[in-house]
This record gives C-alpha cells, sequence and structure tokens, in this order.
C-alpha cells in the first residue's frame, strides 16, 4: 500500500496514511523485502484522574484545625470527641490502606501527618488558653501514637528479615519528633514520663540494629545519609 | 543472622550518577523518564526463554538490577532481591499490552528500574532514566537478545561487540563519569534561552509513534552530495519540517532549536554502562520568508560539529552537574533539593523543540544478525515537550521514530514529506491504526 499524497509506503494492515489520515492505493512498496512489525491494537481510553497529594496532604490538617477551633469556641467535649473519632476514621479510612499497601511504611510521612496533626491540635489549644479535654487527651496521645509507631517498626524489621535495615532512617525520624516533643513539652508544660518514651523507643530499637550486625547497620547509615 | 566475611559480590548499595539524580526528581504522578530499545527477531519470542535470559544477567549489569530508594541527602540505589535457590529475579517479564514507555514502577517495590516485554516477534526493553542512559541501555539489550537466542541453541561468540557476561562488572563500568571529568575551572556553556515549543493537544495516557524506516543509502548518498553527516541532514530537514508547519504567532521570536543528546564515552574515553551523555542545541531563528533546504544546511554548517568538541561538552558537562559537586548543595536535605532540581529539569525543556537522539549503527556479531530484522528506539514524550525523536539504524536501514502523547502528526508528515521530495524512499509504520487514532 502507498500513500500518494505523502509519497511513502505503508504497511499492510493499514486502512489509511498515518501521516496525513488520507487514502491509500494498492501499489506495490518501492521498498522491497521489509517485515511489518504490529504493535498490540490499543482503544485510547481516558485516565481516570486521580487525586494529588497537594489534596491528601491538606485536607487533613485542615479538618483538624477547623474541628479544633470548633472545640475550642464551643467548649464542648463532645465536639472534642467527634473531632478525634473523625480523625481516627480518616485514619482507618485513608492512611493505614496506603501503609498497608507500601510494606515498607513507605508513606510514613503521611501517616507522621496524622501524628503531626494531633501535634498542632494540642499546640493550637494551649496557645488559646484551653487546657482541659482535646489539650490533655493529644497531649498523651501524641507520645502514645509515637510509641505504637516505634513498636510496629520494629516488630516490622524483626519480621521481615531483608528489610531490616532499612528502617534506620524511619527510626530517626522518631527520635527527632520525640526530642521534639520533649522540647515542646519543657517550654510549655512540665516534662513527664510519657513524653521520653517514643525516643527511647527508637533510641533502643537503633542500638539493637547496631548490634545485630554492626558493618551492614554502617553501610545502611551511610545509603541512607550520603551526601 | 548469618555473618560472611567475603566481599560481597555487588555493593549493598550505590549512589546515583550525576545525570540519575534529576530524572527522579522531575517525575509527576503519571510519568517519569523512561524510554524503549527493541529488536525485531525473526521468530516469536519464548517467554520462559526470555525469563531465563533476564535472571543470568543479574550480576554483569548491578547498576540495572536496582531499584531507587529514598536517602536523606540523595535518592541512591537498591539492588533487587534474587532468589538464591533458583536465581530468579523481580524483573517484570509481560507481554506488552499498553501504549509503550508508560511510567516505571519506582520506590517501594522489587521491580527493578527497568521491564521486558515482548509482543509476537519484538523484545522490547524500557528503562528508566535514572538507571542509565541509551547507550548502556543498548548495550542491554544486544546482551539480553545475545543470552536470548543462546538459550534458543544459537552459537553466539561471547564479547567482541557485545559485553562480555562470564566476567565481573569493572570499576569503569560502574563509575558515574561526571564526576571524573569534572573541573572547577572549566569555561562557561553558552547561555540557553527558551524556545519555539510545539503544543498540540495532549492526550494523557495516549502514546503515538511514527517509525520511519530509510534505506541507509539513500539518506547516505543525499548528505554525501551535501557534504555533512547523516545526523547534521536529518537536524536540518527537521528544521524544515518545523518551518513548515503553522507556527504560533505568539512564539515567533524564540528560536527553533533541536536538542542533539550527545554520548560522551568516546569523547573522554569512558566505559561507564550508567548516564554519561550530555546534549548539544542547535538553534535557529525562523525568518519571516522559509527557508529552502539548502539554505538551512549553509546556516547549521559546523554548528553541530562546534558543539560536540571536547572543550564544549565539558564546559556543558559542568555548567550542568557543576552544582552537585558544591558541599552547601549538597547538605541540603532532598526534599528542599527536590524542588530546585525539578524546577530547572522543566527549564532546561524549555530550551528545545524538540528532541533529535542517533544512536547510530548498532553492531552486532554475524550470528546475531541472522536472527534480527531491526532494531528499534523510542523516547517517552515529556510533561513538556510533545514530540521526540530518535533514530537507529542497522547498517541497512535508518529506523527514525517520532513519539508523542498526541494526535497530531504535523511534523512528522512534514519531516517524511520532506525526506520523499528529496527522492529518499520512505515506508511508514504505527501503533496506532484505529478509527479514533486517525490524524
Ligand atoms: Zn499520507
Amino acid at each position: 500500500m502507498r500513500c500518494n499524497a505523502c509519497n511513502v509506503d505503508v504497511g499492510e494492515n493499514h486502512k489509511y496514511c498515518p501521516l496525513c489520515g488520507g487514502g491509500l492505493t494498492d501499489e506495490p512498496p518501492v521498498l522491497q523485502g521489509l517485515t511489518q512489525a504490529p504493535y498490540p491494537a490499543l482503544r485510547y481510553k481516558k485516565p481516570k484522574p486521580t487525586p494529588t497529594a497537594i489534596f491528601f496532604f491538606c485536607w487533613i490538617p485542615l479538618v483538624v484545625f477547623i474541628g479544633s477551633q470548633v472545640a475550642f469556641y464551643a467548649g464542648s467535649h463532645y465536639i472534642t470527641l467527634l473531632t478525634a473519632s473523625g480523625l481516627l476514621c480518616l485514619w482507618t479510612a485513608v492512611v493505614r490502606p496506603i501503609s498497608k499497601k507500601y510494606l515498607h511504611l513507605s508513606n510514613f510521612a503521611a501517616s507522621n501527618l496524622f501524628t503531626f496533626s494531633f501535634l498542632a491540635l494540642v499546640s493550637s489549644c494551649y496557645s488559646l488558653g484551653f487546657k482541659a479535654g482535646v489539650a490533655r487527651f493529644a497531649g498523651f496521645g501524641a507520645p502514645i501514637l509515637l510509641l505504637i509507631a516505634a513498636a510496629a517498626l520494629f516488630s516490622a524489621a524483626m519480621l521481615t528479615r531483608s528489610r531490616r535495615y532499612r528502617f534506620v532512617s524511619d527510626f530517626f525520624v522518631l527520635l527527632l519528633i520525640g526530642i521534639a516533643l520533649i522540647i515542646f513539652k519543657r517550654l510549655f508544660w512540665d516534662i513527664d514520663w510519657l513524653t521520653f518514651m517514643p525516643s527511647c523507643a527508637a533510641l533502643a530499637a537503633l542500638v539493637v540494629l547496631l548490634l545485630m550486625n554492626p558493618r551492614a547497620f554502617a553501610e545502611e547509615l551511610h545509603a541512607r545519609f550520603h551526601f | 543472622m548469618k555473618k560472611t566475611k567475603e566481599k560481597p559480590l555487588r555493593p549493598s548499595w550505590m549512589k546515583l550518577d550525576s545525570a540519575g539524580t534529576l530524572y527522579p526528581a522531575t517525575r509527576t504522578r503519571s510519568w517519569n523518564a523512561t524510554f524503549r530499545f527493541a529488536f525485531l527477531l525473526k521468530e516469536d519470542v519464548n517467554p520462559a526463554l526470555l525469563k531465563q535470559a533476564v535472571d543470568a544477567l543479574y550480576d554483569r549489569f548491578p547498576w540495572l538490577y536496582t531499584q531507587l530508594e529514598n536517602g536523606f541527602f540523595w535518592s541512591y540505589l537498591r539492588p533487587i532481591p534474587r532468589n538464591k535457590n533458583t536465581g530468579e529475579t523481580s524483573v517484570l517479564v509481560c507481554e506488552e499490552n499498553d501504549y509503550p514507555c508508560r511510567k516505571t514502577r519506582l520506590f517501594h517495590t522489587d521491580e527493578p528500574m527497568f521491564r521486558v516485554l515482548y509482543y509476537k516477534n519484538r523484545l522490547a526493553v524500557e528503562t528508566f532514566h535514572a538507571a542509565c542512559d541509551g547507550g548502556a541501555a543498548l548495550e542491554y539489550i544486544k546482551t539480553l537478545t545475545a543470552k536470548y537466542l543462546q538459550l534458543n541453541g544459537v552459537a553466539i561468540e561471547n564479547g567482541g561487540e557485545l559485553l562480555d557476561w562470564d566476567v565481573d562488572p569493572s570499576e569503569g563500568e560502574l563509575q558515574n563519569s561526571y564526576h571524573a571529568v569534572y573541573r572547577k575551572n572549566a569555561s562557561p556553556a553558552p547561555k540557553k534561552v527558551v524556545s519555539y515549543q510545539h503544543r498540540p493537544p495532549q492526550m494523557r495516557g495516549y502514546f503515538k509513534l511514527i517509525h520511519a524506516i530509510i534505506p541507509v543509502a539513500d539518506i547516505k548518498a543525499k548528505s554525501k552530495s551535501y557534504g555533512i553527516s547523516i545526523t547534521e541532514y536529518l537536524v536540518a530537514v527537521m528544521f524544515l519540517a518545523l518551518q513548515r508547519i503553522p507556527l504560533d504567532r505568539k512564539q515567533r521570536h524564540h528560536p527553533l532549536t533541536v536538542r542533539v543528546p550527545v554520548s560522551l564515552r568516546g569523547i573522554f574515553g569512558s566505559e561507564s554502562q550508567r548516564n554519561f551523555s550530555m546534549f548539544t542545541h542547535i538553534s535557529l531563528q525562523p525568518t519571516p520568508i522559509r527557508r529552502t533546504l539548502d539554505a538551512i544546511i549553509e546556516a547549521l554548517r559546523g554548528k553541530l560539529q562546534e558543539g560536540i568538541t571536547e572543550e564544549r561538552m565539558r564546559a556543558e558537562l559542568c555548567a550542568n552537574t557543576g552544582l552537585l559537586e558544591k558541599l552547601p548543595v549538597r547538605i541540603v536535605p532532598y526534599l528542599l533539593k527536590r524542588q530546585v532540581v525539578k524546577r530547572s529539569g522543566y527549564f532546561s525543556e524549555l530550551t528545545s523543540t524538540t528532541v533529535i537522539t542517533n544512536l547510530g549503527i548498532v553492531k552486532l556479531p554475524k550470528s546475531m544478525q541472522e536472527h534480527i530484522l531491526r532494531p528499534e528506539v523510542i523516547l517517552c514524550s515529556t510533561p513538556f515537550r510533545r514530540l521526540q525523536t530518535a533514530v537507529i539504524s542497522d547498517g541497512n536501514i535508518i529506523n527514525f521514530t517520532f513519539s508523542g502523547d498526541s494526535k497530531d502528526t504535523s511534523i512528522a508528515k512534514e519531516f517524511i514529506r520532506a525526506l520523499s521530495e528529496e527522492g529518499i524512499r520512505v515506508r511508514v509504520e504505527t501503533n496506532c491504526q484505529g478509527e479514533e487514532d486517525r490524524p
């Protein structure tokens, strides 16, 4: 087949010229001995729009912020409870499936966001002078969540042998958050034992990994923090 | 935990090379820089043997059988796991059932940064650019095809035109050659300007290919008559085609620019099998009266040669990767650095209208040539540049491929018509033949 408008050979099973879209004439090809190589026949489907990362990262703090404001002005424990359970639902519906999908707690940052939003809640409540209910719950909640995260990370590290050392940087993040929490508490409240725990747990996990195979640990550390 | 004293066969992690740091940063949700090499074999591909061949090359290509991992200052490469008993790897070997150059799975997966696809007699390897550049990927598919044919019972001599698959990878092959070539006091590279952008309506998730198959003899005779190389001739014809499409009035002050990637291995004597290429830009200001091909060739004469001298390439290289060598830049967390790298990558795309990458002639041992019809190379379109072209040859024919995520074929049409007007014989093939794909 040939397209006379473009003056080119066209493969046998073409219905129209790929260049101009015009009709073809049944003339023998000028170039002999070329074999046609078909591609799978596909129909174009417009891809579904996916929610963007920005969307995901923005709406949780927004909900928390509005929730805490409402709680503050209403001064109601019911609303506070509602916000907390709303957050829990969000976590179950959105954050958990994501962290489950990627075994490596890949979207650890996304899960951390949950913790951070709790911190934001505490700080905003504190600066507004609202110390009851929400603040107390979140003041304890944040370290407890971190502690759970540390425990989950540690058990995951122990269970998946090949990935054991990859958790190093995650432990570091936990350690940093824990330390930030201690500083925060030191500045605004008296230190209580609970805030020490996440940092201690993360530190302990790091030490255990280090003792298990110092060379692999050093390599992992170098990989994660090379510059 | 089992403790082994002997030196590990492959490093437990690898740094990205200087160019490799760019590609993970510029990726978007639906796109990353994935390109394809393919060989058309004379017989249909046997998937089981292909998988065996892929697994067998695990130790020879440690830079390819890796996946990206997030670090604090940089991403880095980690080898994918391999089953110790069966030697099986997690490389995806599957039948092609989507458009070419789909995005590669990155981070948080055991798959490496490449996949192997087959369809009837086509054997294709699609690679994410962070792992290696075109030259290195071509070496891989050559070796893979050789191994596959060997498993199929064809006697193929190891070495020669192919990488020797029985030896361990050398230091030089794993080297970040950008770093080795970098000099602090290099001369400054010419300033880049924003170029004319050809933006036909984009169709997300679509991918149109047009292969123009041209006899080498025809094009060689033609370029010889003008006294220029084949690449220069193709670039000139590309400018002619760009002139012929109706240009956007608003952009009339921007020059038309063709980007020509250049492999630096020959220039700097490197045997790196990772990224080691740079590009040179060839610009032409559009004039109210369209230039003839002769006028374009005169205007371009010597420009390409000038652009690929050692000094010029070193200047480009230092300008592009120099920042990565500076300590204040290196100690910024990757989270922040990524935003800068991403934007500079996007700006770099705006400095060219289209790309012509010429991989040259694929040299294969005689025993392999008998089983291979022709090679193919396909570049993915990028979020900014809708049309890319790539050239590969087997010595008899040149396979010139236009690819992009738009139905528009205006440039390809003008390009190929210009070739036919010059008396060059062309055969055209495409991957989209449905009624709704009609241009
Ligand atoms: Zn036509």
